[in-house]
């Protein structure tokens, strides 16, 4: 064992596992609850910036061959989680004050970081897992709600199913094959044979699962409502992103040929209008960001139609223009009386009269998710359909477009409600909050960087 | 029908019925299990597919899962003690508090 080479090239995971360690540590040892909030901040902050680090010195290396390996194309994706982590760590201070929920994030992203940089299904496997089981538990954590317990039980059974039908896959994938390797599903899409064929069907369809998109979506709207803020915003940005950086990771660069691009181009399209369909009807915040997040799942897999070289590309410019905006919303969102109210569209009501700088972040945060140019929603729709023209699906960019300015209207509803409403008089006048005020600086700062700039992220892609 | 091929049909069976379990039965102790039994039928034709392919990465693999369908389950009997708590039933359709 090259211990050196290990301790480097997992630098980012190593240092959340200290994170988390150093939390359980410190309570056991002092004996009482304590607040784990500054050290959760620090490690993330540490992890990202290793991860940053590991990116501009171009490191790569495969400490664990052909299960594990570090290159730039996995350091970028970890930064990029890490990064959406840390304002979503800013404004779980007010909801959750005690360790395990700290303890929890943490080794949900550890399993983020393990499935970005996994080279065999094995890795894949545990990574999603470690990813996943920590948040049916922070659903429940806060339990606000007498939902909470409900939505959770959903989403366990549903992730559970997804597992299963993840592994299922695998097992067809390795007894056409005897191989755990990723490459072997690309294989398997190009051969056509019926066992890699249903192979690589469902492991594409339990990815779709555990990315919420239609037909599979219907543990997300309750999932997203009975959880609380903070943990809504980590499930909305981090959980999907890691989902897609996995699909990136198995399917790479394969182009996708008819069998299962149909699966691939079809779902996603269905998942766009309906998503953006059912927001309208919604009188819940965290409902509609839901079905808007079920949506944009079908977007970023859109984004797998395009040829192999732009997908990359596309899906991270994706990933961090919804992540940073999804974000943004949530930090400006104000607190109410309740959980309850808090969650209400009507809450928002005449908000700009009572706190115009939380008003206008939460109206760009909803425009760049409409994908209005010029924010970088925009940009990120952009490079996903043009992708998908040039790789010569004409129908369906066209279909996914018409599909996606569906969800103008209830963005903008939104934009009419905080701008034109009036203010419900018992609506509480919430100071604005230090620590969530950081947060959307910290989401602010580099969206306007982005709308302004692309190219500057794009040239470093 | 070689031996292979009769326990990957057998694996299917149990995943598919799993599967329609989690689907349509309503008691959520039930739900579990079938939730259970989709994992078994995946172990099997693991199993069943690293015998005949004879490679070891697919028996690490299985312990893997039966490791991470026990951390499942720990999480979600909490979660299935709080819910009958609160509402005296295992019946998931009496919650209905939700609109899916």
């Amino acid at each position: 064992m090259n211990w050196p080479l290990i301790l480097q090239s997992m630098l980012p995971e190593h240092l959340l596992l200290a994170g988390m360690l150093a939390i359980l540590g410190l309570e056991i040892w002092s004996g009482r609850s304590r607040d784990g909030h500054a050290l959760a901040v620090v490690a993330v902050a540490a992890a990202g910036i290793a991860a940053l680090w590991l990116h501009a010195t171009g490191f790569s290396a495969a400490p664990f061959a052909g299960h594990y390996s570090v290159d730039p194309y996995t350091t970028l994706p970890k930064a990029v989680l890490l990064g959406l982590a840390l304002p979503v760590l800013l404004i779980s201070r007010d909801d959750f004050a005690e360790t395990p929920y700290y303890t929890l994030v943490l080794a949900s992203l550890y399993g983020a970081c393990l499935v970005v940089s996994s080279d065999s299904f094995l890795t894949l496997f545990l990574g999603l897992e470690i990813l996943s089981l920590p948040v049916y538990a922070l659903v429940v954590l806060g339990f606000l709600r007498p939902q909470s317990a409900e939505a959770a039980l959903k989403y366990l059974v549903l992730g559970g199913a997804a597992t299963a039908t993840l592994l299922m896959g695998m097992s067809f994938l390795y007894g056409w094959n005897g191989s755990l390797e990723l490459a072997v599903f690309g294989d398997a899409v190009l051969a056509g044979e019926p066992i890699a064929l249903a192979g690589a069907a469902l492991i594409i369809a339990a990815l779709f699962l555990k990315a919420a998109v239609v037909p599979l979506h219907a543990w997300a709207p309750d999932a997203y409502e009975g959880a609380s803020a903070p943990v809504t915003a980590y499930m909305a940005t981090v959980v999907k992103a890691g989902v897609v950086f996995a699909a990136l990771r198995v399917i790479g660069t394969t182009t996708l040929t008819p069998p299962v691009l149909g699966l691939v181009a079809l779902l996603p399209l269905v998942s766009m209008a309906w998503g953006n369909l059912a927001a309208i009807r919604q009188t819940s915040f965290r409902r509609m960001i839901a079905y808007s997040s079920i949506a944009h799942a079908g977007y970023l897999f859109f984004a797998f139609l395009g040829a192999g070289a732009g997908r990359w590309e596309a899906i991270v410019f994706y990933v961090v223009a919804y992540g940073l905006m999804n974000l943004l919303a949530f930090a400006a969102l104000p607190r109410g009386a309740d959980d309850e109210r808090q969650d209400r569209l009507d809450a928002l009501k005449g908000l700009h009269r009572r706190r115009p700088a939380a008003a206008a972040m939460l109206a760009i945060a909803m425009l760049s998710l409409a994908g209005l140019p010029p924010l970088p929603g925009f940009v990120a729709k952009f490079l996903v359909f043009r992708n998908v023209v040039e790789a010569g699906h004409t129908f369906y960019a066209v279909a996914g477009l018409v599909a996606s300015y569906l969800g103008l209207y209830f963005y903008l509803r939104v934009i009419q409600y905080l701008y034109m409403g009036e203010p419900e008089p018992s609506a509480a006048r919430g100071q604005p909050r230090r620590l969530a005020f950081a947060a959307s600086a910290l989401c602010l700062a580099p969206a306007v960087l982005l709308t302004f700039f692309p190219g500057w992220l794009l040239d470093r892609l | 029908m070689d031996n292979t091929s009769l326990l990957v049909t057998l694996s299917i069976a149990l995943f598919a019925l799993g599967l329609l379990g989690v689907m349509i039965r309503r008691n959520a102790l039930v739900m579990l299990m079938c939730m259970e039994l989709m994992l078994n039928g995946v172990i099997l034709s693991i199993v069943a597919f690293a015998a005949r392919t004879a490679t070891v990465s697919g028996t690490v693999l299985v312990f893997l899962v039966f490791v991470v369908a026990a951390a499942e389950i720990a999480i979600a009997i909490p979660i299935v003690l709080q819910l009958s708590r609160r509402r005296h039933t295992l019946d998931v359709s009496a919650y209905g508090e939700l609109k899916g």
